[in-house]
């Protein structure tokens, strides 16, 4: 377990995404509601980055190729074949922390 | 040479001749392989090689910079097997469409080159053996002493075709789109590879459709339109289409564009969009069919579209910023599925 603190939840706005590095990995950050989803940056079918994906609060398109998941659990929608690896994550008071014991990627044998 | 493809859920195996790029090999046997543009820019034909030994046909392809270095990624479309080959992709193999015409090489000769605007052609390509694709395809079109192919969208149709129409936009310094736009260049022979794409019309869709075009992305979709024509699909579908340019100069096609409209004065509406000039006198009144406005295309399709996406599908192409934005405003805001969205980025 490598347990660090992300931010606040209050520090991003609702249905919005944020790149962040933590404990030297780079992740993106996407909050919708109350919830934080924390995942690899880059997009399980041609590693473009996610940033330049769009989040709707629910669904997250990358535009690349249109793959698309439903955020809440990761699972591929439509064209896309492969669902999205998620960091476990937890929130006290507020604070969001992710498990960032070993850095997740998309690998050709996965 | 033999190649074999694994692909996440299944593999293909294919011989391929020398020299031959892998991409075309595969397509050319009939197998549906992922890739995009065909001619090294986009990234989409990157798999891994596992085993055997390849060329590089053209190792400054922009599309390389999307392969991790050191990984032993290729772009599937720039290069050829030397040896026997197996090939590693970070996807499932593309189901083979059964209307997709298989692609293949086709020789012709240049004839028709008619200057559209001050740095738009039309030209045509009249074929060896005529052709079938779908409306929408494309094709690798090479010239004489040339390295490499271009992509060019068919604009004509036709079921089985003898000319090809194209529309090309000059690009400073382009080998292709310059020595187009020099002398002499009617008769010249040229090779082209395809039909090649998936931003395909066949009239089984069943959907409107709604076409935004940047352009010479115009192109494609004049295919569509005239494949649509060609039958009762305009009785029975509507068919919205915004065409971007920047200004009042670079407007093209808008004389086939307004026949179109007067056909089916109910059911196609045609919006011009000029991004960096307001609306000149005179313009409306010599085409009374065409809608004009100033902006952006994509926001001149979100104020004419608001509300009206019902059974909609959706056909982009352009400038690869200018997809990005019309991608962006459907999916947020029109809330289209993504599975309604078929798209061509140039370049
Ligand atoms: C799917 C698709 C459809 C397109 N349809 C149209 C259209 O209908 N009309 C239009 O005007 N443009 C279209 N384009 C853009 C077109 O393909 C060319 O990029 C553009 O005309 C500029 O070509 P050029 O030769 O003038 O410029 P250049 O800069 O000389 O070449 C541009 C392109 O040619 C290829 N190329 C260049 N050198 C080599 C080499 N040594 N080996 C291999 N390949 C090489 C590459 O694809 C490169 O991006 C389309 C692009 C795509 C991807
Ligand atoms: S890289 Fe994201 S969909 Fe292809
Ligand atoms: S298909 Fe090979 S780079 Fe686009």
């Amino acid at each position: 377990m490598n347990w660090k603190k992300v931010c606040a939840v209050s520090e991003l706005d609702d249905k919005s995404m944020k790149s962040m590095t933590i404990d030297g990995i780079e992740v993106l950050v996407i909050r919708s509601g109350n919830t934080i989803n924390v995942i690899p940056p880059s997009c399980p079918h041609m590693l473009t980055a996610l940033t330049e994906g769009i989040f709707d609060g629910c669904v997250l398109t990358c535009t690349k190729h249109l793959w698309q998941w439903n955020i809440e659990d990761g699972t591929p929608l439509g064209q896309a074949e492969a669902p999205l690896l998620k960091y476990e994550t937890r929130q006290e008071a507020g604070e969001v922390y992710a498990n960032v014991e070993k850095e997740l990627s998309y690998e050709y044998d996965c | 040479m033999n190649i074999e493809i694994i692909g996440k859920d299944r593999s293909v195996r294919f011989d391929a001749n020398e020299g031959e790029r892998i991409l075309q090999a595969g397509l050319r046997n009939g197998f549906a392989l992922p890739y995009e543009c065909g001619s090294g820019t986009c990234g989409a034909c990157r798999a891994k090689l596992i085993q055997g030994e390849v060329d590089d046909l053209w190792p400054e392809a922009p599309g390389r910079k999307y392969l991790k270095s050191g990984a032993g990624e290729l772009l599937m479309c720039q290069h050829a097997a030397r040896e026997d080959c197996v090939i590693q992709l970070r996807s499932n193999l593309p189901e083979a469409g059964q209307a997709t015409p298989v692609p293949r090489e086709h020789g012709g000769i240049l004839i028709d080159v008619v200057p559209l605007t001050h740095d738009v052609m039309r030209f045509s390509v009249e074929l060896q053996d005529p052709c079938s694709f779908l409306a929408g395809q494309f094709m690798l079109v090479g010239l004489p002493g040339l390295q490499g192919a271009r992509a060019y969208s068919m604009v004509n149709f036709s079921q089985s075709a003898h000319t090809l129409e194209f529309v090309i936009k000059k690009k400073p310094g382009g080998g292709f789109s310059n020595r187009l736009f020099g002398d002499h260049m009617d008769g010249v022979p040229m090779t082209l590879f395809g039909p090649l794409g998936a931003a395909s019309f066949e009239a089984g869709v069943k959907r409107n459709l709604l076409c935004i075009a940047g352009g010479t992305g115009i192109a494609g979709i004049m295919s569509i339109l005239a494949h649509a024509a060609s039958g009762d699909y305009l009785s029975c579908h509507r068919a919205d289409v915004f065409f971007g340019v920047r200004t009042s100069r670079d407007v093209f096609l808008l004389r086939e564009l307004g026949a179109l409209v007067e056909r089916y004065p109910e059911s196609v509406a045609v919006t011009i969009a000029l991004s960096d000039e307001s609306v000149p006198t005179g313009l409306r009144e010599r085409n009374p069919s065409l809608r004009f406005e100033t902006g952006f295309v994509h926001e001149a399709a979100s104020r004419a579209m608001a509300g009206r996406y019902d059974r909609t599908r959706a056909y982009l192409a352009g400038t690869p910023l200018g997809v990005e934005a019309a991608l962006k405003m459907l999916l947020l805001e029109a809330r289209l599925s993504a599975t309604e969205i078929r798209y061509d980025k140039f370049g």
